[in-house]
């Protein structure tokens, strides 16, 4: 692993994008310094080799079984949509996502 | 002491035998927890709920159909999912979020017959070691300092809610979850018992994430043979969660009855942290001799790895974190805040749903799991993790488990500048290596520092061994002789302030 380079504040708002985050000014300031800082004393991870390590694939000693295709139950449309408080006749009423410029 | 101080255990026998009612139980706790609002404790409490369950529960011991858990009064970390009540995750943006379905091992607990009396305060999406990162407020710890009772201190986290209304005596038990030492952290700065399970143990399903590869539900209690009878009810495989583990669920009450003779304890030279207190090493040696007065073998051990665990957590777990708590934009769940477009809804609402821990570490693990960052950060901090987990394996060869302290210090004030995230994250360094094993872990009060704060040890076995931890852990509850509810006198800052 490679010494880390600093990370600039446009990267910030680049990764901010990303996690489609809208940072105040004062955020943004507060979250530049404390991301450089937490990185920085992460940095000494790099020190370790571990070129011949391949990452765990699973916490669980036991191999993971998948359940059988089968249908079970399943939550109720009226409950579902009654829980949420936004349904228009048995539908979740969600934002206008089609028709946008 | 009171019906509210009494143990699990204790409040079972008492209700078997008609010394008091469910409803007289609940009532007690009902009007302790209307005391002690000042504690923060809960988010939402249920009397109405909690009534009608304690109703059916003294019903059933006419009828002579008690179930295990039969109306003892349990409150859950707001962040299991509970069919009609509200589940905010401490968060803004599920603030008004009502589940339509009950959570697997909270379930569970009801169908053994417990009694709910609310939900839980806890940093926010179980994101902090404080207690300050609730959208609810900060919960307050129920100790004191004898030198300064004028002082709240925080309970931990993030199970803080969790940990400070069992010390308190505002429910008889509490679920709790642990990513990092969420759940021991808390116990040890309260004086209570606290459980992490090993990983799979418990569903997961309807436990709202944080990071899936770590997080375990867990009970905290004031003994631990009350652990070992929530787990009893609580652990086994689920369906609905393909990470619930298989295995057989152990009797593990029966497990209290064994000694601790010819279990070898290993001793990690790692975890000699520089500038411990001399309180922590003391009970910390203290404790293992106790165990070696019991028959136990003490063995020195090495985990090589250890001063690599720290950050190779935070960056799997913000990983699994950016990736988990991508799901709240607006449609789904909770808030909503109006926008222009989709993506300016969706940045709007993020942006005013989540505090500031929580973005902080969304900004991490996207960060990490970034084109040309992923390698460096996530792909190695997993190797680091294969690593940690050989150290483990490779101490397994030689003893049976593993005694540490919980915490490098005790509780401090809320006023103290929590300002520097990395001096807190270094607050997790004793209980983030178990829970990248997946370990189960159990802290267990044994004593106090010089200012009468409670200090926890904790003892870690290999996973699905929590019968080793019990067995190992009633041992040192013994012999450390810590009482796990407070006397009138720690509680006294509260009731007067």
């Amino acid at each position: 692993m490679q010494p880390r380079m600093a990370l600039e504040k446009d990267q910030i708002r680049k990764v901010a994008k990303l996690a489609r985050l809208r940072l105040t000014d004062e955020e943004e300031d507060i979250f530049f310094s404390d991301l450089n800082k937490i990185f920085d004393w992460m940095d000494h991870m790099s020190r370790i080799d571990v070129s011949q390590t391949q990452p765990p694939t699973s916490i669980l000693p036991e191999e993971v079984a998948l359940r059988a295709d089968k249908a079970g139950r399943g939550e109720k449309v009226a409950i579902l949509s009654n829980a949420q408080g936004s349904a228009v006749e048995g539908f979740f009423a969600v934002p206008k996502v089609i028709g946008e410029e | 002491m009171t019906l509210c101080h009494l143990t699990v255990t204790q409040l079972r026998a008492g209700l078997e035998k008609g010394d008091f009612s469910c409803l007289e139980v609940t009532r007690a706790f009902l009007n302790a927890m209307e005391a002690h609002q000042k504690l923060n404790c809960y988010i939402t409490p249920t009397p109405e709920k909690a009534e009608a369950m304690a109703q059916i529960s003294d019903a059933r011991y006419q009828k002579k159909e008690a179930r295990a858990l039969e109306g003892i009064p349990l409150a859950y970390k707001d962040l299991f999912c509970t069919a009609g009540v509200r589940t905010t995750a401490a968060s803004r943006i599920l603030d008004s979020f009502i589940p339509t379905y009950e959570s697997t091992v909270t379930e569970k607990l009801e169908n053994e017959g417990i009694v709910m009396l609310g939900k839980l305060n806890h940093d926010e999406f179980a994101m902090g070691s404080t207690g300050s990162n609730s959208y609810f407020g900060q919960t307050i710890n129920p100790w004191r300092k004898e030198t300064h009772p004028e002082h709240d201190l925080v309970p931990g986290g993030s199970s803080s809610g969790s940990a400070a209304s069992v010390a308190a005596g505002l429910c008889a038990a509490s679920l709790g979850t642990d990513t990092g030492g969420s759940i021991r952290q808390p116990a040890a700065f309260c004086g209570v018992v606290g459980l992490k399970p090993s990983y799979g143990r418990c569903s997961r399903r309807g436990v709202i994430a944080f990071a899936s590869s770590l997080d375990q539900a867990g009970p905290i209690t004031r003994s631990v043979e009350d652990a070992a009878h929530i787990l009893k009810a609580m652990a086994g495989h689920d369906a609905m969660d393909m990470t619930s583990s298989r295995l057989p669920v152990p009797d593990y009450p029966a497990s209290l009855m064994k000694n601790a003779k010819g279990i070898k304890i290993g001793i990690p030279k790692e975890y000699n942290a520089e500038g411990m207190p001399d309180s922590i090493s003391n009970l910390w040696k203290k404790s293992a001799l106790w165990l070696q007065e019991n028959g136990a073998e003490i063995i020195d051990i090495s985990l090589p790895h250890t001063r690599y665990a720290l950050p190779a957590y935070y960056i799997i777990a913000t990983a699994e974190a950016s990736s988990n708590l991508s799901r709240y934009d607006g449609v789904r769940y909770g808030l909503r805040e109006k926008g222009d477009c989709l993506e300016d809804m969706y940045e709007k609402t993020r942006s005013a749903g989540f505090g500031r821990e929580v973005k902080r570490r969304i900004l991490m693990g996207t960060y990490a799991l970034s084109a040309g960052y992923y390698d460096a950060y996530y792909l190695h901090a997993q190797k680091i993790r294969a690593k940690i987990i050989e150290d483990f394996q490779s101490a397994w060869t030689q003893c049976d488990c593993i005694l540490a302290p919980v915490t490098p210090g005790s509780a401090f004030p809320i006023d103290e500048d929590f300002d520097d995230p990395i001096k807190l994250y270094l607050g997790d360094i004793f209980t983030v290596p178990a829970s990248l094993a997946g370990l189960a872990g159990l802290a267990i009060p044994v004593g106090k520092d010089d200012e009468g704060l409670p200090l926890g040890m904790q003892i870690l076995a290999k996973p699905f061994n929590e019968s080793t931890l019990f067995c190992v852990g009633r041992v040192l509850e013994e012999a450390a002789g810590f009482i796990s509810y407070l006397e009138d006198k720690n509680n006294k800052g509260n009731e007067n302030g």
